[in-house]
């Protein structure tokens, strides 16, 4: 199963330290192959380095991509968490 | 050979080979390593990254257990721990140790280089902030896997002069001073914190110089002339000729200088005393601090236990430190800057986009009280056993003073409490070190002890200055008639109100400003040890009347550079060899 969404980074600081690493904590927990993409650049969902070479800037939209069993899940609770990040 | 041209910001000639510092700090013993040794290199990596991890969560916990407010620093580390368990990451430097027999720390070593280049290009001012993580990163890991050899400045062992892209100030404190005959950088500028830390242990320095780490390789000859700022590589006979006769020339009058003027009192030929104190930065320097000629300690920097412990210092950490300097100083005041951390200084928060502006040195502490109660209590103990002032830096508000002081007197009441002895009468005074304060001086002065000019900061504030951004560190003067103006109105706000105020910037230590800050109505000078003596002998050589006529004129001028070549000429006219 692949599944993609599209979502505005909804901290005011954009993809920062904090979100990063809350974000790769959640993406680390699903089955699925994971990646982010914003603009032209495309990172390994569950690799901190390769998401902070996003140029994650506030209100930028992120692609949430999810491949494998838990796929779903796994972009419904990403794009969850990054439309709120202070929420959780 | 051929010369490079930088700022010289600690003066002094040396001749000597160069030492090229690598990667942060941490020499690479070997880049290559044979076919059959790959696996073993793979292996060491792989414990590396383990040792690592466990070093930065240690560290974690240390600084968790101490602060309260931890949230941005913890994820600091988490963010580390979580790069150091990058399988992506992981998997390319195995790649580099497999196909290229890159040594496990060249690979690390090579591939966050790689990294650091690619944040650094990105154009996003933010990802180009990361590189610090990833410095960080290589520390980690360097440290893990080179050992005991890390830190290679401390293991010299023959005199060198050492050249490097940048030293951070722990680098700087950490510099074996009997091994070091001079540095240089590419960046900096002349009031970075490097910069004041190689004025006061006294070596010789010249720093952005833009590419010099490139230009020089390992054992070449260097001639380094700290005044001017020139850079030599590879001098022939006669330069170095030169050279060397100009350095024993100087090494005699400074000699003749130091011994002359130390122990005579800072009098003006009118019979005006001004007070000469001394700025430090570790306890070690309080020993020759009288030697110096200095009347006590008119900033006591205490941010430099964070750079040599790695760590938050804890009371006890405080304490100690604090008592050496006081038994050192007897009954000579010792003046305590409260931690002055963020922006430059041990940055906190990596997320700030404009650290200067941002959360540091008192909002800081207020936000952290915990970790300011631990330096307070330290403060007030220590007071119990000499003449102890604390002092309170980048007050902007009447309100952090306020909310300084009740902290303070809820400290006093503890150890109270406790039995504990403390100056019941210590003295509170703030920094002058922002517009804000300086306009508003009369009010502080209702509800301060003291005041001190930090004309390091306040010439940055006022003019908007990045005094650490080479591209305009021309428009960095102290003389700078708006600048010249706020120390006015603090001083007369001081002496309307009766509140003593003294200046520990680098101005006050600058020859060619004793007499117009004299002429201002300055009564008290703190600064660099070494920079006493010069600065006694100026004193002495003013009359308080010339030196008001001096200023009234300098502070009709309209910009820096009419002042600053106005006084140039003012202090030629008053001592022709100064």
């Amino acid at each position: 199963m692949r599944v993609e969404k599209q979502v505005p980074i909804g901290d005011k600081r954009g993809l920062h330290l904090r979100v990063i690493r809350s974000f790769v904590e959640r993406a680390q927990s699903f089955d699925s192959k994971i990646w982010v993409e914003c603009q032209t650049a495309k990172a390994d969902g569950k690799s901190p380095l390769e998401m902070m070479l996003l140029k994650g800037s506030p209100g930028a939209k992120l692609r949430i991509g999810a491949e494998g069993q838990d796929a779903e899940k796994a972009v419904e609770t990403l794009v969850g968490y990054i439309t709120n990040p202070d929420a959780s | 050979m051929r010369t490079l041209k930088g700022s010289g910001v600690s003066p002094g000639i040396a001749i000597g080979a160069a030492f090229v510092q690598e990667s942060e700090g941490t020499r690479i013993p070997r880049k290559f390593c044979m076919p059959e040794e790959v696996p073993g290199e793979i292996e060491r990596f792989n414990e590396a990254i383990v040792v690592a991890a466990g070093e930065v969560k240690r560290l974690h916990r240390n600084v968790t257990s101490k602060l309260d407010e931890t949230a941005e620093l913890a994820d600091i580390f988490h963010v580390h721990l979580s790069l150091l368990e990058d399988r992506k990451l992981h998997d390319s430097i195995v790649t580099l140790i497999k196909n290229k027999n890159f040594t496990a720390e060249y690979a690390v070593s090579q591939r966050l280089s790689r990294l650091v280049k690619q944040l650094e290009t990105s154009g996003d001012p933010y990802l180009a902030d990361r590189t610090k993580d990833i410095y960080d990163l290589e520390h980690w890991v360097l440290n893990a896997l080179v050992g005991e050899e890390r830190e290679s400045l401390q293991h010299l062992t023959e005199p060198v002069i050492v050249v490097a892209h940048d030293l951070t100030p722990s680098q700087t404190v950490r510099l074996d001073r009997e091994r070091v005959l001079a540095f240089v950088t590419d960046a900096g500028g002349r009031t970075s914190h490097t910069a004041i830390l190689a004025r006061t242990l006294a070596i010789p320095a010249v720093v952005g110089l833009r590419n010099v780490s490139r230009q020089v390789s390992g054992g070449d000859t260097l001639i380094v002339d700290g005044a001017s700022g020139e850079v030599i590589l590879s001098p022939d006979e006669t330069t170095l000729n030169e050279y060397r006769r100009l350095s024993r020339e100087q090494a005699d009058y400074g000699a003749q200088v130091n011994r002359q003027y130390c122990v005579l009192p800072g009098v003006t030929r009118d019979g005006d005393s001004i007070d000469i104190q001394a700025n430090i930065e570790f306890p070690g320097e309080a020993m020759n601090v009288l030697d110096y000629g200095a009347s006590g300690v008119g900033l006591y920097r205490t941010e430099f236990l964070y750079h040599a412990a790695g760590t938050v210092p804890d009371e006890k950490a405080h304490f100690d430190a604090y008592m050496e300097v006081v038994q050192h100083l007897g009954d000579a005041p010792v003046t305590i800057r409260t931690l002055d951390l963020g922006a430059d200084k041990f940055p906190v928060d990596t997320d700030e986009h404009n650290p200067f502006l941002g959360c540091r040195s008192i909002r800081l502490m207020l936000r952290d009280k915990p970790a300011f109660r631990k330096q307070l209590r330290a403060i007030l103990r220590a007071s119990e056993f000499g003449n102890v002032r604390v002092m309170l830096p980048l007050v902007t508000t009447l309100s952090e003073l306020r909310e300084t002081k009740e902290l303070i007197e809820d400290v006093k009441r503890q150890l109270r409490s406790e039995g504990v002895g403390f100056d019941e009468q210590i003295k509170i005074g703030i920094m002058i070190e922002v517009p804000s304060a300086a306009i508003l001086a009369d009010k502080f002065a209702k509800e301060a002890d003291f005041f001190s000019i930090g004309t390091n900061d306040l010439v940055q504030y006022t003019l908007a200055v990045d005094r650490d951004n080479e591209s305009v560190a021309h428009l960095y003067t102290a003389t700078d008639p708006a600048v010249l103006r706020l120390i006015r109105m603090t001083l007369e706000a001081a002496r309307a109100n009766g509140v003593p105020c003294g200046m520990c910037g680098e101005m006050a230590g600058d020859t060619n400003c004793v007499a117009l800050l004299v002429g201002m109505g300055l009564r008290e000078f703190s600064m660099a040890p070494k920079s006493i003596a010069a600065v006694k002998r100026i004193v002495r050589a003013i009359s308080t009347e010339g030196a008001r006529r001096i200023a009234d004129e300098a502070c009709e001028m309209a910009t820096a550079d009419e002042v600053a070549a106005f006084l140039a000429e003012k202090t030629r006219e008053i001592l022709p060899q100064a």
